[in-house]
């Protein structure tokens, strides 16, 4: 028995820089985890919530918003060189990705500097009560998102500085800016839940 | 209702020891675990029904092995699956219905005058105690609880240690004993009766053996035993007892243990203020005899491994008058 | 006979083709290295998938023993063959090893095996990331085993409730391994549950529009979207009790602001859905075998699909139906009790649309459909026990006690067991190239069969009688010794069949008669290459047209244009499989190995000391930077 040809891919591309590519489905896919992940935690600080009598617990008071506004106003400037990112991705622009990948961590580095006094501004200790174990935890959850984001940055700029890249590099590039968006947006809630919330 | 239930026990499950005994979910002895167990045999039977259907069916679409591929055999077909579906659905309905009735009739509330019985679970003991309205004449007891037969009682259950669950299978379901909060439980007890029961919860090395027996009684006896419990522990009458005491006292029985009017306030471990009047010790696991409790007090450890009882050692006649002491606290 | 046309005889075989030359490249490019070190390094799904059947089975005969222990322990009242602390720890080992070490990883692996080859490609997306999910489930189980073997065995329940399992309450490093192993079978999950959802929709063969995918195919995805849900409940759950017990959190700590029953949520949250985890692709395996026995379709394709998907999402709505004896508000309680009796009517419909499958074919009774047949007889109770579970008086009064063993044990063996020694005994010709011994098959589901009621029917009654769960023994006048005698002599026929059929597996690997292609005469496209199939899979990938090529195609259409020099892939469309591009993915590598090491050294070493998590962290940052660097290898 033999079989007839049906279908030629010969003509088909061998890379494709976006979503119909298996490495942004990965992507969409471990995002969808980190985002489980996420929404699971901020259960756990309204169900503890929901069993206070006070929250934040007696003589804490509600978290200091200085130096978190400033960095989530920060975080979502970093949209920017993400996009920018993105888009020389796309292009398959080398010296305008290489670029926008400095200027990425560069914004990434501040932000987790910056993460320090947000830590601060909590005014307790991941083992003073339940509400700092609940808040530490999404803060951490989040930075450690940030330091994964941070360092794959850093493995893409450095093939982009020192070997050739090809399509994948430039998908990498990509989608390098695309969990960027993914660490802007989830931080948009987790700083109402940890930081307005307590003083609703 | 019973009747039925007892025959079906025998007829589908081939055992019909567990359909009565002082210690099954279907010999009920209160009004909750009465409709627990009609909702049961309700259940049981829907469910028999059903799967005798389907395991019939199953053997002769098995067995036909006859071969019919035609349009008007795929329709017969989906309109067997969809009604099969359908009277499915509505016996999950009746089931539901039954249910959520039977749930709601079990915790309707008790009112004022249900008797109030507060029981803390302990690793691996019950502390029982019976409020009054003066904090002087409170009962605290361990692992044996007297209840009135035909009055609602209420147990108020929280937890000393770690998650327990309170669970008598004659009088009503589980409720877990839970750190850090309170749980309560209602039943109107209608058969005068010994129970046994349980916890139900994995809760340590122990949990076998973290027995309790109910006595379900007349309010008379019940009000006899309760006027009991009150008094303070009797002095002892003879030599060997204050002898006993004496040994009691001086060892470290006292760091653990009560005895109201005996000397000793520890509360780690049951009180034994009235020890003799139980009839077991080591929570429900032996009954009361002078050999047993000597053996407990020399080595339990041996008898209930990692329970939190240290092994005591003692002069023979020691032994002897200090269990002549502990069998006096009647 | 009308049928024939729908049906190949048995030993027409559909063949693929490819030219010489062709097949000579593809092996070249796919191969995976040789010698031992060749082993560490490979990346191919069937092995991995292969690796996670073996290394299910090892676990489930170490949790076999422990059950045979504690049914050893329980045959007489107050028996002293355990004491209680070992009959702990072995009683979480048991439940701990067979849902996280045997059951979900089977799946996990039979999932691997098939699915890439019942889609028709040529590997998973991430080859390199599926070996470290191997890896990390392997080291995992090593380390639990490492554990208890040196008396550290966690010994708080497989469920671990708090306080209990906190640090007040369980001092010393017994319930961190239990802990610790949770990291590591939920990365194992997550990892296959990523490869496989994206293997499924993004790399089908051109024409397998959603509504041809195979049901066993539907039932993994179904599944794996599930783990992507579930696993993130246990991965907060057991790192705040890991907090709780090396930082000092207080998570679960009352006296702070905590709850113990925050615990219970999250666990459950999880740990229910994890039982469809471990039943749907049982549901699916059900389905191959009932179609490969009858010949014709399944009926109802839809209506099974629409099940499955409903089945998906209901199960994460049953949690609070594990905590009723808690003292959950009324009303909450009644929401669960309809949740986890509606979760029967999908469960239903699959089994009336199998039943009608049945009816009018001509099914052979080979030893996969026997197996489907014990699934139907034992799940069937399994399930209607549960409708008793599910409402709130009768669940306060069984819950806990031997007849939730019993339901669990209908639910878990005959509802996962059976059908997946029937789907090894049906998929083992394709895998190995030989078949199973019959008669062994047999006497194997036999013993299996009868072992299995006289074991578990029993615990129903006992539960009746007020036996509760976790009791290392018991009082002999509570009257339980005789059905906890015949329950022993049970569990010995259950492990006389799991013996034989190892044995079967053993013989048949060496001198079982050689299969063919196709030896069932089934329809979907495992069964369109040799067995075992090559590394590539398929010498030419094949296009399909309807739900059933094998039976609707005379003669299959394939693809070309693929590069055969490389390791190409063909992605399609996610909805109507129309080809899109070509991918390359990576190959064999021994980094997957050294990166899991690594992490998994931080991982272990944080349970005695916090330092090695990031120690362990930085270690693996160069092996994640060779990773990225040796992608794009020949």
């Amino acid at each position: 028995m033999s079989s007839r040809a049906a279908i030629d891919v010969s003509d088909l591309p061998t890379a494709v820089l976006d979503s119909r590519s298996l490495v942004w489905w990965g992507t969409v896919v471990m995002t969808v985890i980190e985002t489980t992940v996420f929404a699971i935690t901020v259960g756990a600080y309204f169900y503890l919530r929901m069993i206070a009598h006070e929250w934040p617990p007696p003589r804490i008071g509600a978290p200091a918003l200085t130096a978190a506004t400033a960095n989530l106003v920060l975080l979502i400037v970093s949209v920017l060189p993400a996009l920018a990112l993105d888009r020389a991705g796309r292009r398959r622009d080398i010296s305008a990705v290489r670029l926008w990948l400095f200027v990425n961590l560069a914004f990434g580095t501040a932000f987790l500097g910056l993460r320090v006094f947000e830590f601060k501004a909590l005014h307790c200790w991941w083992n003073s009560n339940a509400y700092g174990s609940v808040t530490w935890t999404i803060l951490g959850l989040h930075t450690s998102n940030l330091l994964t984001s941070l360092l794959e940055t850093a493995f893409v700029l450095a093939w982009f500085l020192f070997e050739k890249p090809d399509e994948h590099h430039f998908l990498d590039a990509r989608l390098d800016g695309v969990f960027w968006y993914f660490i802007v947006i989830t931080w948009i809630p987790l700083y109402l839940v940890v930081f307005i919330v307590p003083r609703l | 209702m019973r009747r039925t239930g007892r025959g079906s026990c025998a007829a589908l499950f081939l055992f019909a020891a567990g359909c009565r005994g002082v210690y099954s979910t279907l010999d009920p002895a209160t009004r909750e675990a009465a409709r627990i167990t009609t909702l049961h045999w309700v259940m049981y039977w829907m469910c028999a029904a059903f799967f005798v259907a389907m395991m019939t069916v199953l053997a002769v679409a098995v067995s036909r092995q006859r071969r019919s591929e035609t349009p008007e055999g795929d329709r017969r077909r989906s309109v067997s699956v969809a009604v099969a579906a359908g009277i499915s659905t509505g016996l999950l309905l009746v089931l539901l219905a039954a249910s959520v009735v039977t749930g709601h009739a079990n915790v309707a509330p008790a009112g004022a005058k249900a008797l109030e019985i507060e029981v803390i679970g302990h690793q691996w003991w019950w502390e029982v105690r019976y409020p009054a309205r003066s904090s002087a004449h409170d009962v605290t007891t361990a692992n044996e609880i007297h209840v009135p037969v035909g009055r609602a009682v209420r147990l108020q259950l929280s937890s000393g240690d770690v998650i327990h669950s309170f669970w008598v299978p004659n009088l009503h379901g589980k409720k877990d004993l839970i750190p850090g909060r309170r749980t309560s439980q209602v039943f109107h007890v209608e058969k005068e009766g010994t129970f046994r029961g349980q916890c139900a919860e994995f809760c340590g090395y122990q949990h076998a053996h973290m027995g309790l027996v109910v006595f379900a009684e007349s309010p008379r006896l019940f009000e006899a035993w309760l006027d009991r419990q009150r008094r303070l522990a009797s002095e002892p009458a003879g030599g060997a007892e204050r002898h006993g005491r004496e040994v009691f006292l001086s060892s470290p029985c006292v760091l653990c243990h009560t005895i109201r009017g005996g000397g000793a306030f520890g509360h780690k471990a049951p009180d034994l203020t009235h020890l003799a009047s139980r009839t077991t010790i080591a929570s429900a696991t032996l009954p009361n005899t002078p050999g047993h409790l000597a053996g407990w007090v020399t080595d339990p450890q041996s008898i209930k491994p990692g329970n939190r009882m240290p092994p005591n050692i003692l002069a023979a006649n020691d032994l002897d008058d200090l269990v002549s002491y502990l069998r006096s606290l009647r | 006979m009308s049928s024939t046309a729908r049906s190949l005889p048995v030993e027409q075989e559909p063949d693929l083709g490819g030219t010489e030359k062709e097949r000579s490249e593809l092996d070249r490019a796919w191969r995976e290295r040789s010698g031992f070190l060749g082993l560490l390094a490979s990346a191919d799904h069937k092995t991995i998938g292969k690796r996670y059947i073996v290394t299910a089975f090892g676990f489930f005969v170490l949790g076999g023993l422990e059950a045979l222990a504690m049914r050893l322990q329980l045959a007489r009242p107050e028996n002293r063959f355990l004491n209680p602390d070992l009959y702990d720890q072995i009683f979480t080992m048991h439940g701990t090893t067979m849902m996280f070490f045997f059951a979900v990883p089977v799946m996990l692996g039979i999932g691997l095996y098939f699915v890439p080859l019942m889609v028709g490609t040529r590997n998973v997306p991430f080859p390199r990331l599926n070996a470290v999910g191997y890896w990390f489930y392997l080291i995992g189980g090593v380390y639990l085993y490492s554990s208890f073997f040196a008396n550290g065995g966690p010994d708080a329940g497989w469920f671990d409730y708090v306080p209990l399992a906190g640090s007040e309450f369980s001092s010393g490093h017994r319930v961190d391994a239990w802990v610790q192993i949770i990291n590591f079978t939920e990365v194992s999950a997550l990892i296959v549950a990523s490869s496989l959802i994206v293997t499924v929709f993004k790399q089908r063969a051109p024409g397998m529009s959603l509504n041809r995918i195979p049901l066993f195919v539907w039932s993994i995805l179904v599944t794996m979207i599930m783990v992507i849900f579930a696993m993130p409940a246990v991965i907060f759950a057991a790192g705040s009790l890991n907090s709780d017990r090396t930082i000092g959190t207080h998570f679960f700590n009352a006296a702070e602001g905590g709850d113990a029953l925050l615990w219970q949520h999250s666990f459950w949250f999880f740990g229910h859905p994890e039982v469809y985890i471990i039943f749907l692709p049982a549901l699916g395996m059900v389905a191959t075998i009932l179609s490969a026995s009858c010949r014709r379709e399944v009926f109802g394709y839809t209506a099974i699909v629409l099940s499955l998907v409903s089945t998906g999402f209901l199960g994460f709505g049953l949690w609070v139906h594990h905590m009723f004896a808690t003292g959950l508000p009324q009303m909450g309680q009644s929401f669960f009790t309809a949740a986890s009796l509606m979760i029967a009517i999908p469960t239903g419909v699959q089994l009336f649309c199998w039943i009608a499958t049945i009816w009018g074919s001509r099914p052979r009774l080979e030893p996969h459909l026997l197996f489907v047949l014990g699934f139907f007889f034992i799940f069937v109770i399994g399930g209607l026990t549960g409708l008793m579970l599910a409402s709130v008086p009768l669940d306060l009064q069984v819950h806990d006690t031997f007849f939730v063993v019993g339901h669990l044990h209908y639910v878990l063996i005959g509802g996962a067991v059976f059908p997946l020694l029937g789907a090894l005994y049906y998929w083992f010709p394709k895998m190995t190239g030989r078949f199973l011994g019959r008669r062994l098959a047999f006497f194997t589901f036999g013993f299996l069969f009868l072992g299995f009621n006289l074991t578990f029917f029993p615990m129903h009654e006992l539960g009746f009688m007020g036996m509760p769960r976790r009791v290392y023994t018991y009082l002999p006048e509570k009257g339980w010794g005789p059905l906890n005698l015949l329950s022993t002599i049970g569990a010995g026929l259950i492990a006389v069949a799991i013996l034989l059929f190892f044995v079967n597996v053993v013989r048949s690997l060496r001198r079982g008669a050689r299969a063919g292609m196709n030896p069932w005469g089934a329809e979907t496209l495992e069964w369109a290459t040799e067995s075992p199939p090559p590394v590539y899979n398929f010498g030419r990938l094949p296009v399909v047209s309807s739900r059933s090529p094998l039976w609707e195609e005379k003669e299959l259409p394939v693809v070309t244009g693929l590069r055969t020099d490389r390791r190409e892939l063909l992605v399609t469309h996610a909805l109507d499989g129309t080809p899109s591009h070509r991918e390359e993915v990576p190959g064999p590598s021994a980094l997957p190995l050294i990166i899991s090491i690594t992490m998994s050294i931080g991982l272990i070493g944080s349970v005695f000391a916090v330092l090695w998590l990031p120690a362990g962290a930085l270690a693996s940052i160069p092996p994640a930077l060779a990773w990225y660097w040796t992608e794009d290898e020949p």
